[in-house]
C-alpha cells in the first residue's frame, strides 16, 4: 500500500523540478523525399533554443506544419544554396503549442539532390521530440543540381525576315514555365555581344527598362520578351554582297537568367534566325538600275542606235519588273528557282536582281520586239 | 519618272540605312555585396568574391570598395584563391552553371587589373555531376586544386596550360559534399572540409591518400591556415562562429576562436595587419576584423 506522505513528496518534487529547470528545447528530424527521377535529403546540422520565435506564422514566406502538441515552420526566404558544397540550407523553427512544454527553438537543415529531377514542392514528413514524440508533415521546395530544363521557348522553324534598309523589328518571343507547382522568375537579360552587323536587344516589349517579372507554373509568357532587331550599314554590305551562295542566314542570340523561387539561377540562351532581306521596292530598284547599265552596253558598243535607246529600255525596263516578279514567285511561294548561264540567282537579293535587270537591258531591242509582238498598239518598228 | 530621279531615289534610301544606330540601354544590378570568399593582395588590400556581382578590392584602413570584375555572367562563383608575387598576385575564381541534366564548370585566372588570363573548363553530366568548390594554389608547383563538390573528389590542373581538362587527383573517402579547400604546404597535404558533414579530411599530395581529421564542426564553409602558428581556423557557418584548431598534433582538439553575436552567416577568412582575422559574413554583407583573441576590432559594412 503506497504511504500518503511519499506520493506527496514526489508531487512536489516534480513540482520543484518544473520550477528549478528550464523548458527543454526541441529535437527535429525530416524525412528524405523520394520523387521521380530521384531523391531529396535532408539532414539537421544544428539547432538552437530561442526565447521567442523571429518569424510570424501567417507571412506568406512561412511554411507551417503541425502536430497534437507542436507547430513547426520554414522560412522559405531563408533558404539558400551552399556554393561551396552544392547543397542547400534550410532554416525551420518550432514552438510548443499553449499549455505544452517545451522552448522555441531554431533549425539549421541542410538538403542535397541525387538524381535529376525538377524543383518542385513537396509535403515533407518530420519527427519532433519535446515530451513526446510526435509527426507531422510541411510544405517544403526542394530543388536539383542536375535538374531537367523547366524554361523552354519554341525554337524558329522559319529564319525571321528583317527588311534593309529599315529601322527596327520587334520579334515576339514565347517561354513556357515547365513547372507545374513552382513558378520561374526571369531575373535579367544578358545581350549577345557579337553585334557586327545589327544592334539587338532582347526586352520587355513595353519597356527598355528591365525588370524581374514571374512565369506561373506551367504557364506560357507570349510576347512579354521581344527582340529588337535594329540592322546597321554591315547588315547592308552583307546583303549586297552576301559571303555564300546561299540566302545569307544570320543568328541573334541573348540570354535569360531564370531561377525557381529560392533556387540557383540558370542561363537559357535563345537562339533567332534571322535573314536580311532587301525592302521589295529596293529589289525593283536595282531591276531599273541593271536595266539601264545593260541598255548602255549595247549603245556604247555601236549595236544599238541612240534615238531608239529610251523606248528599248522602257520595253527592257517592263520586262525585267515581270521576270523579277515572276523569280520572286518561283522562289518565295513555289519553292523552286531561278537560273541564268547556269547560274542560281536568288531575286530577293540585291545583286541577282540588278543581273536580271541587266540582262533585260542587254535585251532591250529584243524585249522591245517581244513587247510589240503582244502589245499591237502603234509601237514603232526599231532599225 | 526619269532616269535621275531613279538614280537620286536610290543614292537617297542608300544614305538611309548607312546611317549608324545608337547603342542600346543594359539593364543595372542593385543590391549589396555578400562576400562568400576573402584575400589579402600583395599590396595589403582585401579581395572580396560575390557569387553573383563579381570580384571587389577593398582597402581596409578606408573601407573604400572598387570593382575588379563586374559579375561571371550566367556563372556563379564558389571559391576564389590567391597567391600573391612581386610579379603581380595570380587569382582563381572557381564558378558553374547548372545546364539541362549538369553542370558546367570553369576556373578563370585575373590579373591585378581584374582581366581573365586564363581558364579551365569541364562539363559535369547527371551520372558524373560536377559543381566545382573550394580553390587551393600551390605556386611552387604551379598547379593548382579545385574540389567537385557532387562527387566527392580534389581535380588537379596546370596553371602553366590553360584551356586543358582538370583531372582527377584524389577522392575523398566518407565524403558527401566538399567545400573549402586549402594548401598545407609544411605537411606536403590539402585539408578539404566536406560541409554537409561537418568533417575535415586530408589529402596526402604524394600518396593522393585521403584521412578523415576532424568530425562533428557544424558547417565548415572556409578555411585559412596560420602558418606561423601552424592552425587552421575554420569558418562554421551554421554555428555562427569560427573555430581553431593546431595542425601539428594528431590530437588537437577543436576550440571556438570567436563566437560574435555579428556574426550571421560567416562565409570568408583572410588576414589582417598584425596577425588579426578577417571574417566576412555572407548575410549580413560585412567584414569583420577579429582580434587573435577573438574580440570583435571593427566592421566594414558592404551593404
Amino acid at each position: 500500500m503506497q504511504r500518503p506522505g511519499l506520493s506527496c513528496s514526489v508531487f512536489l518534487g516534480l513540482i520543484f523540478a518544473a520550477w528549478s529547470f528550464p523548458a527543454a528545447s526541441l529535437e527535429l528530424s525530416l524525412e528524405d523525399v523520394q520523387v521521380p527521377g530521384g531523391e531529396f535529403r535532408f539532414q539537421v546540422k544544428g539547432s538552437e533554443p530561442l526565447d521567442a520565435l523571429p518569424i510570424r506564422s501567417q507571412d506568406e514566406h512561412v511554411q507551417l506544419g503541425s502536430t497534437p502538441h507542436y507547430r513547426v515552420f520554414a522560412d522559405l526566404n531563408e533558404i539558400k544554396f551552399a556554393t561551396r558544397g552544392g547543397y542547400f540550407r534550410y532554416e525551420l523553427y518550432a514552438e510548443p503549442k499553449p499549455s505544452s512544454p517545451g522552448q522555441p527553438t531554431r533549425f539549421v537543415v541542410v538538403g542535397d539532390s541525387v538524381g535529376s529531377f525538377f524543383a518542385q514542392m513537396v509535403e515533407v514528413e518530420f519527427q519532433i521530440s519535446g515530451d513526446a514524440v510526435e509527426y507531422g508533415k510541411i510544405a517544403l521546395p526542394i530543388f536539383c543540381l542536375e535538374s531537367p530544363r523547366y524554361l523552354e521557348y519554341p525554337p524558329w522553324a522559319e529564319p525571321e525576315e528583317v527588311e534593309l534598309p529599315g529601322s527596327r523589328k520587334e520579334i515576339p518571343v514565347r517561354l513556357k514555365n515547365l513547372l507545374t507547382k513552382l513558378p520561374v522568375s526571369i531575373t535579367s537579360i544578358r545581350q549577345s555581344s557579337e553585334q557586327d552587323i545589327w544592334k539587338t536587344q532582347l526586352r520587355l516589349r513595353d519597356s527598355d527598362q528591365f525588370r524581374e517579372f514571374e512565369i506561373n507554373p506551367a504557364s506560357v509568357a507570349d510576347g512579354v520578351l521581344v527582340f529588337e532587331v535594329v540592322p546597321n550599314s554591315r547588315a547592308f554590305t552583307r546583303v549586297l554582297f552576301p559571303r555564300t551562295r546561299k540566302r545569307q542566314l544570320e543568328t541573334v542570340t541573348a540570354y535569360l537568367d531564370y531561377s525557381t523561387p529560392w533556387g540557383v539561377p540558370q542561363s537559357l540562351e535563345i537562339v533567332l534566325p534571322v535573314r536580311f532581306v532587301p525592302w521589295p521596292p529596293l529589289l525593283f530598284i536595282a531591276v531599273a538600275l541593271g536595266t539601264i547599265a545593260g541598255s548602255f552596253v549595247p549603245v556604247l558598243v555601236g549595236r544599238r542606235d541612240r534615238s531608239q535607246w529610251l523606248r528599248a529600255l522602257a520595253a527592257s525596263l517592263l520586262i525585267g519588273i515581270v521576270v523579277e516578279l515572276v523569280a520572286m514567285l518561283l522562289v518565295g511561294k513555289l519553292d523552286s528557282e531561278v537560273r541564268i548561264l547556269g547560274f542560281k540567282l536568288d531575286p530577293f537579293e540585291l545583286i541577282p536582281a540588278t543581273l536580271i535587270g541587266f540582262s533585260m537591258g542587254l535585251l532591250g531591242f529584243r524585249s522591245y520586239d517581244f513587247v510589240r509582238k503582244i502589245l499591237p498598239a502603234p509601237v514603232e518598228k526599231p532599225d | 519618272m526619269s532616269e535621275t530621279g531613279v538614280m537620286r531615289r536610290a543614292a537617297r534610301l542608300l544614305a538611309a540605312c548607312l546611317l549608324l544606330v545608337q547603342p542600346l540601354p543594359v539593364s543595372a544590378k542593385g543590391p549589396g555585396i555578400s562576400p562568400i570568399a576573402l584575400a589579402t593582395l600583395g599590396s595589403g588590400e582585401l579581395l572580396v568574391l560575390d557569387s553573383r556581382r563579381g570580384l571587389f578590392v577593398i582597402d581596409p584602413r578606408s573601407g573604400q570598395v572598387r570593382a575588379l570584375v563586374s559579375g561571371f555572367g550566367a556563372f556563379g562563383a564558389a571559391d576564389m584563391a590567391v597567391s600573391p608575387s612581386s610579379q603581380g598576385d595570380t587569382i582563381l575564381v572557381s564558378m558553374g552553371v547548372p545546364q539541362p541534366q549538369g553542370m558546367l564548370a570553369r576556373v578563370v585566372r585575373y590579373n591585378r587589373a581584374g582581366k581573365s588570363t586564363g581558364e579551365w573548363g569541364w562539363f559535369g553530366l547527371g551520372s558524373e555531376p560536377v559543381q566545382p568548390g573550394g580553390l587551393a594554389i600551390d605556386a611552387q608547383r604551379s598547379v593548382a586544386y579545385v574540389v567537385n563538390s557532387r562527387r566527392p573528389s580534389v581535380y588537379r590542373f596546370d596553371l602553366n596550360r590553360p584551356g586543358t581538362r582538370p583531372a582527377e587527383f584524389a577522392t575523398i573517402r566518407g565524403a558527401k559534399n566538399l567545400g573549402p579547400l586549402v594548401l598545407d604546404a609544411k605537411r606536403s597535404r590539402l585539408l578539404v572540409g566536406d560541409p554537409f558533414l561537418g568533417t575535415v579530411h586530408a589529402v596526402d599530395l604524394a600518396s593522393r591518400k585521403s584521412q578523415l581529421l576532424f568530425r562533428g564542426l557544424g558547417e565548415p564553409y572556409a578555411f585559412l591556415i596560420d602558418t606561423a602558428g601552424d592552425r587552421l581556423f575554420i569558418a562554421d557557418a551554421s554555428g555562427e562562429r569560427v573555430l581553431v584548431v593546431g595542425l601539428t598534433d594528431k590530437a588537437s582538439a577543436v576550440t571556438t576562436f570567436a563566437k560574435l553575436s555579428k556574426f550571421s552567416d560567416p562565409h570568408a577568412l583572410a588576414f589582417g595587419a598584425d596577425g588579426n582575422l578577417w571574417v566576412g559574413d555572407e548575410d549580413e554583407e560585412t567584414l569583420l576584423l577579429v582580434s587573435p583573441k577573438g574580440v570583435l576590432l571593427r566592421t566594414i559594412s558592404l551593404d
